[in-house]
């Protein structure tokens, strides 16, 4: 069975397009457009993985993470952000996230990070 | 609010905005190369395949460009006035001046380092001393490369700066000691010594001592 993923951003153009790649790879893909949706989501079917941007309107993606991980505390979560991976430290914004990437990210590097939160497994 | 102030929330908004137009274009074009990669049988398919590729290059070198910039808004905001990085600064600076360097036959590299070289002073300012140091060498209106590292040096912080090129250019650099043009609250210090047949400067931004 293909794994879940869960795609939560506000850019729409974005958002649809990477849903349609992943799903050119075998992966089953749900995109939603703001935190709200995605917690409503993952409500009615827990995703294998979620992967959500960082700063989006009504619910922040580390509010998402946080909500998410206090329903199912091993759920992965990729957080994508437009507003820069690391600090000065090298610190992500949410140490929480299973990986922070920043836009633009090459899918191969999504593609590496989703297979590693799901343990290697192949779809 | 200062004009600085202003200037870095605007930057770090626009650059935001930039990495989001830079998505939309990687995954657009992404898809239309999987489309053909997955099976859409069109004429010149390798010829659309290569051209789609240099399109996702183009988009590499503008999300790193967009970082650089993007160096300049974190400094203030995230770490409280007055504190940057400078190994990512001098980054920054060999991105962003990329462009008006190659004009001027002039190539900045910034080194890599694992750790961080804090400087007690906001990214913008830092910058202005390694312009500083870049008009010097442009002045001399010859081929230079210029080696930047972010360093503390006796109790004293600043960039190694490792020069090789013509000699009109690398005397110009070791004549410019006490670059004037540097804005207040230092003149940065250029100290120029021979190592291993290559010239030096030690570029120290003497006022924030470590």
């Amino acid at each position: 069975m293909a794994s879940a993923i869960l795609l939560a951003d506000d850019e729409k153009d974005f958002v649809d397009t990477l849903g349609e790649r992943l799903e050119l790879r075998g992966y089953a893909v749900r995109v939603v457009y703001d935190g709200i949706s995605a917690l409503a989501a993952a409500q009615e079917a827990l995703p294998d993985i979620a992967i959500v941007d960082w700063l989006m309107p009504g619910k922040s993606g580390d509010a998402v993470l946080h909500e998410l991980h206090a329903r199912q505390p091993h759920l992965p979560v990729i957080l994508l952000t437009g507003h820069g991976a690391r600090d000065d430290h090298g610190c992500t914004p949410c140490a929480e996230a299973f990986a922070c990437l920043t836009k633009p990210v090459a899918l191969d590097t999504l593609l590496e990070q989703i297979q590693l939160a799901l343990g290697g497994v192949q779809v | 609010m200062t004009e600085k102030h202003c200037i870095q929330s605007l930057l770090a908004s626009s650059t935001h905005d930039m990495r989001n137009v830079l998505a939309v274009i990687r995954e657009s074009t992404g898809l239309v190369q999987d489309m053909l990669r997955f099976g859409a049988d069109v004429p010149n398919k390798e010829r659309l395949l290569q051209a789609l590729e240099e399109v996702q290059k183009q988009i590499s070198k503008g999300a790193l460009l967009t970082n650089s910039v993007d160096c300049l808004t974190k400094s203030t905001a995230e770490h409280g006035a007055g504190r940057c990085d400078g190994v990512r600064v001098a980054q920054a600076f060999c991105s962003m001046i990329a462009r008006h360097a190659k004009a001027a036959h002039i190539c900045c590299i910034a080194t890599t380092a694992e750790q961080a070289v804090w400087f007690e002073h906001d990214a913008l300012t830092v910058l202005q001393s390694l312009m500083s140091v870049f008009e010097q060498c442009t002045r001399a209106q010859a081929a230079l490369c210029l080696e930047i590292r972010a360093a503390r040096h006796e109790g004293t912080i600043g960039f190694y700066l490792t020069a090789e090129g013509e000699a009109a250019a690398l005397e110009a650099l070791a004549s410019a000691s006490g670059i004037q043009s540097a804005p207040p609250p230092w003149p940065a210090k250029l100290l120029p010594w021979r190592e291993q047949g290559k010239q030096r400067f030690w570029l120290a931004l003497k006022a924030y001592s470590a």
